[in-house]
């Protein structure tokens, strides 16, 4: 049975148009009329069967067309089945299910490894064996399409794990370098403080400073007028020594002039001495001659003793005197002592007084270093003060910059987070792209 | 229909042009069957359509396999898979299945189609005979034949996770 209901029909007709000949031919002849029977009667069955067979034919064409309309219609689940045609038509039925299987195969084959794309894998390319003429090409373009995918994503995949990492230590630098810049901000804003504190006692003990060279420069300024006094005073004293010690002088030469009166004195005293020595010989002498003149003699001979009394009398008062003198001139000694023991401390006095007034003099000059110090100190203090004040507004003002570094800082710091996080969705976004 | 289970040892062959191609309805019964497959089957296709797909089963493939593929194309998803087959008159042929299951409008599974090429030799020879040898062994060793599949299945997924691959990164990895 490999002919189709096609040939079969034909054979049908050709069978029935022969027996229609023969018929002709038979009666044409005035052949017998059971044979002519026969021959109508075989060419209405093959009438018959060419019919049947036509309509066959028409129901397989039919069944044929539908399924054509239905891969036409991208309806690939549809096929012939049960295929009884043989010849022509039977070919053109198995050639239809062929032809809508290798497409349903490149369908199915493509679905899939497109369904693999779809899901980021690569390595699912369509395989091409069974896959021929313009089926093979697109399935070439198809592959060649995945594989420059495959390479761009693969690309793509580098630059994201590059970008991930590079991002990473931007970062990871900016929120370190943020925590860093925090604590040096924190550090300055404390230094700033600690400066700004120090500042104010530099302040409070540069004001004291001040007060106390103030206290020193009086101190010093009454200092300076005790020693113009004590100056002042050794230059009387220095007088003073001087007029004592020309009055020594004049008192050594008065002394002196008292012991030359007291020797001149004592000379006058031994000439009186004399002279009673003489009146005492005399009137011994005189006596002796009253005596000898007797009576007549008698009272010259009392004057005689009244004049040796007196000339007794002035011997003993001259004695005196001459012991007196004596006194005068051991006194005197004695002054001239005391006034060269005078005149050397006052001399000892005008050294020390020079001396004092040297000391003076350079305490003078002390105390003008002094006040000069104090006023360099008292500049220098005021300096301070207006060194100081700039400090604290130095310190103020970088306390308030640490602070608002401190806020950038911090604001970097969250920043960073932020851009930490950014990344860390962008680059989950990103590899959900790959 | 009756099995029979005799084998030939005799290889069927088909050129590297044709396809085999099946169809089967969501349970696995065929309902289509092309020239090539009849012909390799050794069946007409009265005896093929209608039938359970295991009707060309060979018994020294092994269940894990088949046990991959169903779940496999169940869950919606494509399997390629090296196939021995059995004609009907014991013969034997191997196949590169790609099995796919077949979607109405709303994406529910109709059925699956089966489109075979022919294998690659060299891949059949140094990977897929031991392989196949491994598993069967494995199932062969149990009298209970679902504890063997299971053994077996467990078999393959463990060797896959030492190569470090899925299932179909495998099977690709052998066409290159």
């Amino acid at each position: 049975m490999s002919l189709s209901s096609l040939s079969k029909t034909k054979i049908s007709v050709i069978v029935a148009g022969l027996v229609g000949v023969v018929a002709e031919i038979t009666t044409f002849l005035g052949l017998s009329i059971v044979i002519g029977e026969v021959l109508i009667a075989l060419g209405v069955v093959a009438a018959g069967a060419g019919l049947f067979f036509l309509n066959k034919l028409a129901r397989e064409l039919k069944r044929t067309a539908d399924v054509c309309v239905a891969a036409d219609r991208g309806d690939f689940e549809t096929r012939l089945i049960g295929i009884s045609e043989g010849g022509e038509i039977g070919a053109l039925q198995h050639s239809i299910n062929a032809m809508i299987d290798r497409a349903d195969a490149y369908v199915r084959e493509s679905m899939a490894c497109l369904d693999y794309v779809a899901e980021n894998k690569y390595f699912r390319t369509i395989l091409k064996k069974g896959m021929l003429g313009s089926y093979s090409n697109a399935a070439d373009t198809v592959n060649s399409a995945i594989g420059s995918m495959k390479d761009k994503i693969a690309n793509f995949t580098t630059v994201a794990d590059n970008f991930e990492t590079n991002m990473k230590q931007v970062v990871d630098t900016v929120a370190s370098a943020a925590t860093e810049l925090q604590s040096t901000a924190q550090g300055m804003e404390s230094t700033a403080q600690s400066t700004s504190q120090q500042a104010t006692t530099v302040a409070s003990a540069a004001e004291e400073a001040s007060t106390n060279v103030q206290t020193v420069a009086s101190a010093a300024e009454e200092l300076s007028s005790s020693i113009s006094e004590i100056s002042r005073q050794v230059a009387q004293s220095t007088q003073i020594a001087g007029s004592a010690v020309v009055e020594v002088d004049g008192a050594n030469e008065k002394v002196q002039g008292l012991a030359m009166a007291a020797q001149k004195i004592g000379e006058v005293v031994a000439l009186i001495t004399d002279i009673a020595d003489q009146t005492n010989l005399l009137a011994l002498n005189a006596t002796i001659e009253a005596a000898r003149a007797g009576e007549a003699g008698k009272g010259f001979a009392v004057v005689a003793s009244e004049v040796k009394n007196l000339a007794n009398q002035t011997a003993k008062a001259t004695e005196e005197i001459s012991t007196q003198i004596g006194g005068i001139q051991s006194a005197t000694q004695d002054a001239v002592t005391v006034i060269g023991s005078i005149g050397g401390t006052i001399n000892k006095m005008n050294e020390i007084t020079s001396a004092i007034a040297a000391a003076v003099e350079e305490q003078g000059a002390a105390t003008q270093e002094i006040a000069r110090n104090v006023e360099q100190a008292s500049s220098g203090t005021t300096e301070v003060t207006t060194n100081i004040v700039q400090v604290t507004q130095a310190a103020n003002e970088t306390g308030d910059s640490a602070h608002d570094v401190l806020g950038a800082a911090g604001e970097l710091s969250k920043q960073a987070v932020v851009l930490g996080n950014e990344m860390d969705s962008f680059v989950v976004e990103l590899r959900k792209v790959i | 229909m009756a099995r029979d289970v005799t084998l030939t040892g005799v290889e069927r062959f088909f050129d590297d042009d044709q396809i085999i191609v099946s169809k089967t309805d969501a349970t696995g019964r065929l309902t289509y069957a092309n020239d090539i497959f009849l012909q390799l089957a050794g069946m007409t296709e009265a005896e093929t359509i209608g039938q359970p797909h295991a009707v060309i089963r060979h018994p020294e493939m092994p269940r894990a396999v088949f046990k991959l593929l169903w779940d496999t194309i169940a869950s919606g998803k494509e399997l390629f898979a090296y196939v021995v087959n059995r004609s009907k008159n014991g013969d034997h042929y191997w196949v590169l299945a790609h099995v796919t299951p077949s979607f109405d409008a709303n994406g529910k599974i109709i059925g699956y189609h089966s489109n075979r090429r022919t294998p690659d030799r060299n891949v059949l020879e140094t990977v897929i005979l031991p392989l196949y040898k491994q598993l069967l062994e494995i199932e062969n060793r149990h009298a209970n034949r679902k504890d063997g599949m299971n053994e077996a299945f467990a078999a393959l997924t463990k060797i896959l996770e030492e190569k470090g691959l899925e299932y179909d990164e495998f099977i690709f990895s052998l066409q290159n």
